[in-house]
């Protein structure tokens, strides 16, 4: 067991449905486990209360075994890559990467080795002086990554990461991704509402729809066993995408 | 045709150019030179005399150190109140957040005349503060009290929209990384309101080295001790000395050209940064483990209260009280003798001859800028805030230059038999120049905030240039527009040192209502200064109000 949630709940506003609904799912160690769902089923929210970036009504958050509910945002070890990329705009793209190395106050000289490797990890060597401003949409996308693995978190926490691409740059940051996944080994969660990306990175699949679990399993079972009828109108879309997608 | 083609798709470039250039150069350009010209006419060796002779070089020290001094208070607890209005919802929040605003649109005077009541010995506060061996009005801590009044809204008005703007993922991105909130503070929150605290700094500080109208009342005006250099150039014009003055006015001038260029930088710096932070999509929400610790909030919201208290609140509330202290009669007696309504008259007129004026120009100049490229674009802008920036007391020395007796026009006036200074159409021309930039500096964030799209669309549906004008970035602009008539007028009928300075002061014939202001209380007519203040605060007021409803419609559009 890695990121374990139980009966999560959070509820923005007094009256209407709360965001999160009593979500529990297990994201096994070492994989991309992908959670899925339409546009405000509170795949963020999920995400956040992961991460300690919201606090929860109820419900556990467990990381490796550690009940970290309780821990603030700051101590508990987790990478997030932002769909925004929250790149510091002032910092150059060295000092964005040893960010999290500086406030635990590693030596300037130390950590800028380690963000040397990092960029060359993600593809950027020499890219370190420049400034996140100067770069591509998925130049930035691989700094964010590069901060986030800095600080070797204990698990990798996705939120639509590659949203603000186009197409062509998705695919090849998705290979991108699988390839990175496999040489960390890092239990990664990837929220994302594009299916076939999901269906294509995850290994394991957690489907939201109104702040619950609507189904959890492999690629292939939720396929094969959509468990209801409206979950099999939500995935039947990917079915009829192209198969090299998938 | 396809010269205009390079400065933009849409028509009209020439003759907006053209006619703002004409505009800028005639009031702003021409008057400016003739402190230059007047100041050739003295040698070196003389010209080195006079600004270095031990009187000047006191009042600069305490023009420059009090200026200083007070930039550095209002950068402190500018972006305390900026931090406080930007993130924390509490009781009196929209109250604090239109009176920030209040320096902007009062009329110095006033502020002069209320500081003075509140913290002289038997004041409300100066009771207290006397005792402790702590003199405020008629000392030099007045003129710093009276400098970071004028320049209180500069650092809050630069600094709390980028705070507003600034997006909460990167707060979070910091705290995920690992660090607290004072190393997310340090680290990634400061330094995106570096530039902006550094241009509010710069603002005030540039506003503060013209003041003249509130330092008249607070400082007791002594040589060496409480005399400021604007002063200085007052006491210097009433004895004669001309040259004198102009070249003390030199001095401030070249200071007032490099703040402005400064502010310019300043600002771009800003926008580039504020450009450079690569997060896309959701504005401001922080997430509540983030929220800063409610004892924290409270104190700093306390601190804000305090400081608002001493330097505006009690201020304010102390012009309606000393007004009505007496008995209403009294009241209307002193807004009602001869003098009071000849003052009212001559205020409305003036008003009404630079308010259109500015209108018209103002919004044709924010256009040109806004809508075209052109070389010299920067500069124009410059041109057009420096009148901001140059002290009051140079307006009014500028027109005496010009169209003086012994002016570069005087002869040519005097044969004729027209007479501008010393008569209504001098009060005018200063007061166009001090109320310059206001309708061309909002029209133009209006119209820079909202791009180009909507008269392009318009283009191509067939609309003319002029039609696109009118159909489309007027309508667009309007409450933009509506905001800066409405401050140019407060500061119209507000204006005090230019004004003082070619008025002479004539009852009953040059006087508006802040000179009127100065002369009650002279003549130690208290409840008539503060009747008349209480005219003009107002006004402020209102002008205020004017602003949430722009604000207000500006969300809902
Ligand atoms: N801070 C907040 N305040 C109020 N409502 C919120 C807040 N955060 C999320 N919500 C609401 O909670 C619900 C779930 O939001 P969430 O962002 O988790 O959805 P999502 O699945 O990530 O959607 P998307 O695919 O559009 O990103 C939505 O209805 C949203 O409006
Ligand atoms: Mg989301």
């Amino acid at each position: 067991m890695s990121v374990v949630v139980t009966d999560l709940r959070r509820r923005f506003t007094e009256d209407g449905p709360p965001a999160v609904a009593g979500v529990s799912f297990t994201a096994p160690t070492g994989a991309i486990t992908g959670i899925l769902g339409p546009s405000g089923a509170g795949k963020s929210t999920v995400l956040r209360l992961i991460a300690g970036l919201e606090e929860p009504d109820a419900g556990r958050v467990l990381l490796h075994g550690d009940d970290v509910t309780d821990m603030p945002v700051q101590k508990r070890g987790v990478g997030f890559v932002f769909q925004g990329y929250a790149l510091f705009g002032h910092l150059s793209v060295r000092e964005n990467v040893i960010f999290g190395l500086r406030v635990r106050r590693v030596p300037r000289k130390e950590a800028a080795t380690r963000a040397d490797e990092l960029l060359h990890r993600v593809q950027l060597d020499g890219f370190g002086d420049r400034r996140p401003s100067e770069l591509s949409g998925g130049q930035r996308q691989r700094v964010a990554f590069a901060r986030a693995l800095a600080v070797n978190p204990r698990v990798l926490l996705l939120d639509e990461p590659f949203g603000a691409l186009d197409a062509g740059v998705r695919l090849e940051l998705g290979e991108w991704l699988l390839r990175l996944h496999h040489e960390t080994g890092l239990t990664t969660l990837l929220v994302t509402h594009d299916q076939p990306e999901a269906f294509a990175l995850a290994e394991h699949l957690v489907v939201l729809l109104d702040g619950k679990v609507a189904q959890a399993g492999t690629p292939a079972e939720l396929r094969e066993h959509p468990a209801d009828g409206r979950l099999e109108a939500f995935l039947r879309v990917v079915s009829r995408r192209p198969r090299h997608l998938a | 045709m396809r010269g205009a083609r390079r400065h933009g798709v849409l028509p009209g470039f020439g003759p907006a150019l053209g006619v703002t250039l004409l505009y800028v150069g005639l009031l702003v350009l021409v008057p400016l030179a003739a402190l230059f010209v007047k100041t050739a006419g003295l040698s070196p060796a003389e010209f080195f005399r006079i600004v270095t002779a031990p009187r000047a070089l006191a009042a600069y020290r305490l023009s420059f150190g009090a200026a200083l001094a007070a930039a550095l208070l209002n950068a402190v607890f500018g972006l305390l109140l900026a931090w406080v209005l930007a993130r924390y919802r509490f009781p009196g929040r929209a109250f604090v957040d239109a009176l920030v605003d209040l320096p902007f649109a009062l009329p110095t005077a006033v502020a002069g005349l209320t500081l003075t009541a509140v913290y002289s010995a038997n004041g409300w506060l100066g009771r207290f503060l006397v005792p402790l061996g702590l003199k405020v009005a008629f000392a030099p801590a007045g003129v710093v009290l009276a400098l970071t009044f004028v320049g209180l809204p500069f650092v809050v008005r630069t600094v709390q929209p980028v705070l507003e703007d600034l997006d909460a993922e990167l707060e979070e991105a910091a705290a995920v990384l690992g660090a607290s909130r004072l190393q997310t503070f340090i680290r990634v929150v400061f330094p995106n309101l570096l530039p902006p605290l550094l241009t509010g700094f710069t603002l005030a500080f540039a506003r503060a080295l013209g003041e003249y109208g509130s330092i008249v009342f607070i400082s007791g005006n002594m040589p060496f001790r409480t005399e400021i250099a604007p002063l200085l150039i007052v006491t210097k014009l009433e004895q004669y000395d001309t040259a004198g003055a102009t070249a003390i006015a030199l001095v401030l001038l070249v200071t007032s050209f490099v703040l402005v260029f400064t502010i310019n930088v300043l600002q771009r710096w800003t926008r580039r940064r504020a450009g450079a932070s690569t997060v896309i999509g959701r504005g401001f929400r922080l997430a509540p483990a983030l929220a800063d610790a409610p004892a924290l909030r409270r104190g700093l919201v306390a601190a804000a209260f305090l400081f608002l208290a001493l330097f505006l609140f009690v201020p304010l509330a102390a012009v309606f009280v000393q007004a009505l202290a007496k008995r209403p009669a009294a009241y209307l007696a002193a807004i009602t003798q001869p003098a009071a309504l000849s003052a009212i008259r001559l205020t409305l007129l003036t008003a009404a001859i630079a308010v259109p004026l500015h209108l018209v120009f103002g919004v044709l100049a924010a256009w040109l800028i806004a809508k075209f490229r052109f070389r010299g674009k920067g500069l124009l802008v410059s041109l057009i805030d420096l009148p901001f920036a140059v002290s009051p007391v140079i307006a009014g020395l500028v027109f005496v230059l010009l169209f003086g007796r012994q002016g570069f026009l005087g002869p040519f006036l005097a044969a004729h038999d027209w007479k501008i200074i010393f008569a209504v159409p001098g009060i005018v021309l200063a007061t166009v120049f001090v109320t310059f930039p206001f309708v061309a500096r909002e029209v133009l964030a209006v119209l820079e905030a909202q791009g180009n799209e909507e008269e392009e669309a318009a283009l191509t549906l067939g609309a003319g240039g002029w039609q696109t004008f009118f159909r489309v970035t007027l309508p667009k602009a309007r409450w933009g527009i509506l905001y800066g008539v409405v401050l140019c007028n407060a500061r119209a009928m507000g204006e005090f040192g230019a004004v003082s300075v070619v008025s002479g002061h004539i009852r009953g014939v040059t006087n508006t209502l802040p000179l009127h202001v100065e002369i009650l209380y002279n003549e130690y007519d208290f409840t008539g200064a503060f009747a008349v203040a209480s005219l003009l605060t107002f006004l402020a007021l209102v002008t205020l109000a004017a602003r949430k409803l722009e604000e207000a419609r500006v969300r809902t559009a």
